[in-house]
């Protein structure tokens, strides 16, 4: 199983390699954090600091100084069975793109020769990366990932219309996330997707823990993995919003913005405390939804056009993208109608620390949308001053509210 | 590689003052929200005294008086390279450009403007006592005191008027995140044009190549943009960074003496400077000078720390403030600090007649960005040619990049028999009151050499 | 029509009963570790002060860290909403309140009408809090009470560190071992705190009527290191401890009779 650190690292290859995959999500930072990086780094580079065994491969994106750190401890300490830098650029210009193109087909060869340790010439030949047969692949993959971002897509609009809490849709999100994990290697000749057992490991899951929404999100996604069947996903997506239900009427609305969201938990809390939330721009939310890659069937680098997409989608506070991230945080804040922006930043993410005094003075302070700074780290939700701060921005919002 | 063009003025009230070479007029989006101040008064307030023509005559003008009091000949020409490069930032002399510490600094002066470092100017900030003030003006902006204090100060520094206004702000994707932020941050207060270089994490042609583009795209986009800029100054500031360079290797082979002829704690200063002046004509006579200093030290034996006991290989900064370390370490213990991380040249000559490869290659060759083994490997070589006994990492508070290694570097050194201390303190905020602890660290860790040593024999 | 207000804060609780508008009763008493036990007694014990039972209440908010163990309490608001509205009510022309507890320090900007435009409360750390002084107090070996006095004598304050507790403990102790006076300690105690406090108040903005509540207000060597680092009056109004609960009281009010509050209008005390 291939675990990815950042939402700009595409699913597809390890899909098109017939490598499960997932996000890499935690509960608390890892057992060896103290004695492999320091404390005063974020929480998420902090919980790759574990034993992921020798069937993983690590795939830790060049997000941040944190990042490329927990990039070396993870290789010296022998933490994995494989770890793989991606070099993401900073910048979406043709250039930058032309090289993270080179970047994840490089990805690509390491990964291959992840998956294929092992596995004899003879029962199965190296993949060439650069054949059609791959490029074929990686359209599948591209197309089933861009029913599931839309999928998910669809359930942040529930969310937005208050039919489906954002905890919901962030269970389906995380599920979606596993079932993307679960599964065998399937190298090389199954098409992209999980093996019977990934299968029955899903719907083991559906059967015990799940959120209304979640389930029919599962389904869907079990459909795309297996069956690249889209009907199947909007009909689980048709299921999911006749069981929706409206919430939070009369509440204040608010959008969740910030780096790398760390729990569901804390959005759970948030909607808890009184707060209706109108959506959730996170590197497990919308900017991982709100985009599609397109990889043309002919010639030309479809390696080029996977970065194209990646590259351009909305952009995490990493990048430097201008004013964009602005206009598109003060967009959001419009077009869902929120009184105010709650922002998530993993305690020490020095992106964060930046992106929110940026977006304090240009949206918060510009366009006159309180902002709400929540600096946290795994078990925050539970945090009485964490609630606290919720609770009096909530306070302060329905005050407002109730002047009109 | 194109950074947003002159992106997002300073919207609604950004704080901040960037004021012009008179020293009068805010920049555009001035300050809505007040920022806390130095309670100085009238012309001695730093923000003022540095945009007065006349304090860097009486500057110039009083050199050799310190002279006569003892400085040296290698601290004027530094005094004398800095000041003319604060003269022609601050007076407005010529187009200052912001640039973050690893921006080859020769692609500033080959252009004909003037390098700023924000991050290196808090170090002196610190040292003049202007510190604390320049955080707490960052803190007002809402930037955590979680983040390297050398970028808050920074963008404090700005919004307290220290910072000179620049006409564009250069940055490189390499280590340190809060450098580039920081600097987006003070391009968008100063509404100009923002560039940023990415550099590939991994050595190759094809990314030098990818570098050398964007830098030569920066350079002509500079000179379109920017009155006062050109192209053709290039080779010229290629040939002073390698007359500076030869210079400075000959420093580099003397200070392999033992005992060590330079005090380290004196060479950390002057860290601000190997980031800062690199294609200044100013830089190579500055070596010379301290190569012969370095050389009459040796000859007359006048070394600053007499009975040398033991070595240390310094990594990351210093404290820039007052602070008692070093005259702990050097005096109480008569130890030295014989060469620190940030000194080492790690960057091949280069070819004037083709500069943009050549500062493409100076970004990639820098040795802290890569994999840890590349940091390792300049750790190790700088340990053997040192005869280092000791290697003390300086764990700036809120400096991932280089702090994230201390677990590896330790345990690659132990493997080899160097002990190795991290040390953590922070270089610009004088209140974080670590001092005490420090020395006892610092002197626990010497005691650890001197047990060894009595070992050996 | 009888009302209260309870705050249940770290280290002290505090009760305040309004009559209407009028303050009948008030109490103050250590939180201790059972935390519904002292509110219970905290509300008596005011209460009783106005010849009342807690069972007359028509109603009760309940305010402070301890707010959820109030099981009387008709309502909970956070301390920020309470100390906001109860420093507004003491000090009509508030605009910047600075709250500092026992483990807490808040700084909370207040828009034209009263109302809370912002805030910024401490991290984790407890530099910059009650606890703090307490800590460092016991370290000097003396009372919180001497601050103030001390304060005044000294010519000149120690620096001392404003980012943590433990480092300035140490610096603490490595100071008394050199013979230092506790005033120029106490001194750069009171500039650590108020260099903490200064910072939050610069994030919200300094601007208009700057009020100081909460148990650390009655410290007169706090407050004037935060004067002198901010050149700014800040005002210490009567009772100033009990604002939190005193804003909880003015929310109860206002939840009984729909009047109470008048948002919009500073209340009078």
């Amino acid at each position: 199983m291939v675990l990815v650190s950042c939402s700009y690292v595409p699913f597809e290859i390890p899909l098109a390699l017939g490598m499960p995959v997932k996000r890499a999500v935690f509960r608390e930072t890892g057992e060896c954090s103290d004695a492999y990086l320091p404390r005063d780094f974020c929480p998420y580079a902090r919980a790759f600091m574990r034993d992921h065994g020798r069937d993983h491969v690590v795939a830790i994106a060049g997000s941040c100084d944190a990042m490329r750190r927990a990039y070396d401890a993870l290789r010296y300490f022998k933490l994995a069975g494989g770890v793989c830098f991606v070099d993401i650029p900073r910048t979406s210009t043709s250039a930058s793109e032309e090289y993270y193109a080179s970047v994840l087909r490089d990805f690509a060869l390491d990964l291959a020769r992840a998956a294929r340790a092992g596995v004899p010439d003879a029962v199965a030949p190296a993949v060439n990366v650069d054949g059609d047969s791959f490029r074929r692949r990686l359209i599948h993959a591209a197309g089933s990932m861009n029913l599931l971002r839309s999928e998910l897509s669809g359930l942040s609009r529930l969310v937005d219309e208050g039919r489906l809490s954002a905890g919901e849709a962030a269970s389906a999100a995380f599920l979606a996330n596993d079932a993307l994990g679960a599964g065998t290697n399937q190298y090389p000749h199954e098409a992209p997707g999980g093996s019977e057992s990934g299968q029955r490991e899903a719907q083991a899951a559906e059967a015990t823990d799940l959120a209304d929404a979640a389930a029919a999100v599962a389904r869907a996604l079990h459909a795309i993995r297996t069956a690249g069947d889209p009907g199947a996903g909007r009909a689980g997506m048709s299921q999911c919003e006749s069981r929706s239900r409206r919430h939070g009427r009369g509440r204040p609305r608010v959008g969740i913005t910030g780096t790398c969201l760390l729990e569901r938990a804390l959005l759970v809390m948030i909607e808890q405390s009184g707060l209706e939330v109108a959506f959730v721009d996170s590197c497990i939310g919308l900017r991982s939804f709100d985009f599609r890659v397109e990889i043309e069937a002919g010639a030309g680098d479809p390696f080029r056009d996977l970065a194209r997409a990646y590259l351009r989608k909305p952009p995490c506070p990493r990048m430097f993208a201008g004013d964009a991230r602005a206009q598109r945080l003060r967009a959001l804040a419009i077009s869902h109608k929120v009184r105010g922006i709650v922002y998530f930043a993993p305690k020490f993410c020095d992106y964060a620390y930046y992106d929110f005094a940026d977006m304090k003075r240009r949206v918060g302070e510009g366009d006159g949308v309180p902002m709400l700074l929540l600096e946290t780290e795994y078990g925050s939700a539970g945090s009485g001053q964490i609630l606290t701060r919720v609770t009096a921005f909530r306070e302060m919002l329905e005050g407002r509210l109730e002047r009109g | 590689m194109v950074g947003p063009p002159a992106s997002g003025r300073a919207r609604n009230g950004a704080a901040g003052g960037f004021r012009d070479a008179r020293g009068g007029a805010r920049a555009r989006g001035a300050a809505r929200r007040r920022v806390p101040q130095q309670p100085r008064r009238g012309f001695l307030r730093p923000e003022t005294l540095l945009r007065n023509k006349w304090a860097y005559r009486a500057a110039s003008a009083a050199l050799p008086l310190l002279r006569a009091r003892g400085a040296k000949d290698y601290q004027i020409a530094a005094i004398e390279c800095m000041l003319s490069d604060f003269a022609d930032a601050y007076l407005g002399r010529k187009p200052c450009v912001f640039t973050s510490a690893f921006v080859p600094t020769e692609l500033v002066y080959g252009l004909g403007g003037v390098p700023f470092l924000p991050e290196a100017a808090s170090g002196l900030a610190a040292a003049f006592g202007l510190g604390a003030a320049s955080l707490s003006a960052c803190e007002a902006l809402w930037y955590s005191p979680d983040l390297c204090s050398f970028h808050r100060a920074g963008v404090g520094g700005a919004a307290a008027g220290f910072l000179p206004r620049p006409s564009a702000v250069v940055v490189t994707a390499h280590l340190c995140d809060g450098g580039k932020k920081s600097l987006a941050h003070l391009s968008a207060l100063a509404g100009c044009p923002f560039y940023i270089i990415d550099v590939p994490f991994a050595s190759s042609d094809r990314g030098e190549r990818w570098v050398a583009s964007q830098v030569e795209f920066v350079a002509e986009d500079l000179a379109r943009r920017v009155p006062g800029l050109s192209v053709d100054g290039l080779p010229r500031a290629l040939v002073a960074s390698n007359e500076a360079l030869t210079e400075y290797r000959e420093v580099c082979a003397l200070r392999r003496n033992v005992p060590a002829p330079w005090r380290g704690s004196e060479a950390l200063n002057y860290v601000l400077l190997f980031l800062w002046s690199w294609g200044s004509p100013l830089l190579a006579p500055f070596y010379r000078a301290l190569r012969t200093h370095l050389a009459r030290t040796i000859d007359t034996q006048g070394f600053p720390v007499q009975s040398e006991r033991h070595r240390l290989l310094w990594l990351n900064l210093r404290p820039y403030y007052r602070t008692k370390l070093f005259e702990h370490l050097e005096r109480d213990r008569a130890s030295s600090v014989a060469f620190e991380e940030y000194s080492f040249a790690y960057w091949p000559a280069m070819d004037p007649r083709d500069p943009f490869v050549s500062l493409a290659r100076k970004m990639t060759s820098n040795f802290g960005w890569g994999p840890i083994e590349r940091r390792l490997e300049v750790i190790e070589k700088l340990v053997d040619e040192y005869s280092i006994d000791g290697v003390v990492q300086f764990a700036q508070w809120g400096c991932r990049q280089s702090n994230g290694g201390a677990a590896i570097i330790g345990s690659e050194l132990r493997k080899k028999g160097v002990p190795f201390l991290n040390l953590d303190g922070d270089g610009v905020d004088d209140g974080s009151g670590i001092e005490a602890q420090s020395i006892t660290r610092l002197g626990a860790f010497i005691e650890l050499l001197d047990a060894r040593k009595v070992g050996e024999r | 029509m009888l009302v209260a207000g309870i705050d249940v804060g770290s280290t002290t609780t505090k009760a305040v009963l309004l009559d209407g508008r009028a303050i009948v009763g008030e109490h103050a008493m250590p939180t201790g570790v059972d935390l519904a036990l002292a509110a219970e007694q905290c509300l008596h014990a005011a209460c009783s002060a106005a010849r009342a039972a807690p069972e007359e209440l028509e109603a009760l908010v309940a305010t402070g860290y301890g707010r959820d163990r109030v099981t009387r309490a008709t309502a909970k608001v956070t301390e920020i909403t309470c100390h906001a509205r109860g420093a507004r009510a003491l000090v009509p022309w508030a605009r910047v309140v600075v709250d500092v507890g026992g483990q807490d320090s808040k700084v909370i900007r207040l828009d034209d009408d009263g109302m809370v435009a912002d805030f910024v409360m401490n991290d984790k750390c407890a530099a910059g809090t009650g606890r703090f002084l307490e800590v460092m107090a016991a370290r000097l070996g003396i009372a919180l009470d001497e601050f103030g006095p001390r304060w005044r004598r000294a010519k000149e304050a120690a620096r001392i560190s404003s980012t943590c507790t433990v480092f300035a403990e140490s610096e603490v102790i490595s100071l008394l071992s050199h013979g230092v006076r506790p005033e120029p300690i106490v001194k750069g105690l009171c500039d650590a705190v108020a260099a903490r406090l200064a910072g939050m108040v610069h994030r919200v903005g300094l601007g208009g009527g700057l009020v100081m509540t909460g148990g650390v207000s009655r410290n007169e060597g706090v407050r004037r290191s935060l004067e002198e680092r901010l050149q700014a009056t800040v005002t210490v109004p009567d009772g100033s401890q009990f604002a939190g609960a005193y804003g909880a009281a003015l929310i109860a009010l206002h939840l009984s009779d729909g009047r109470g509050g008048e948002k919009g209008k500073p209340d009078a005390p």
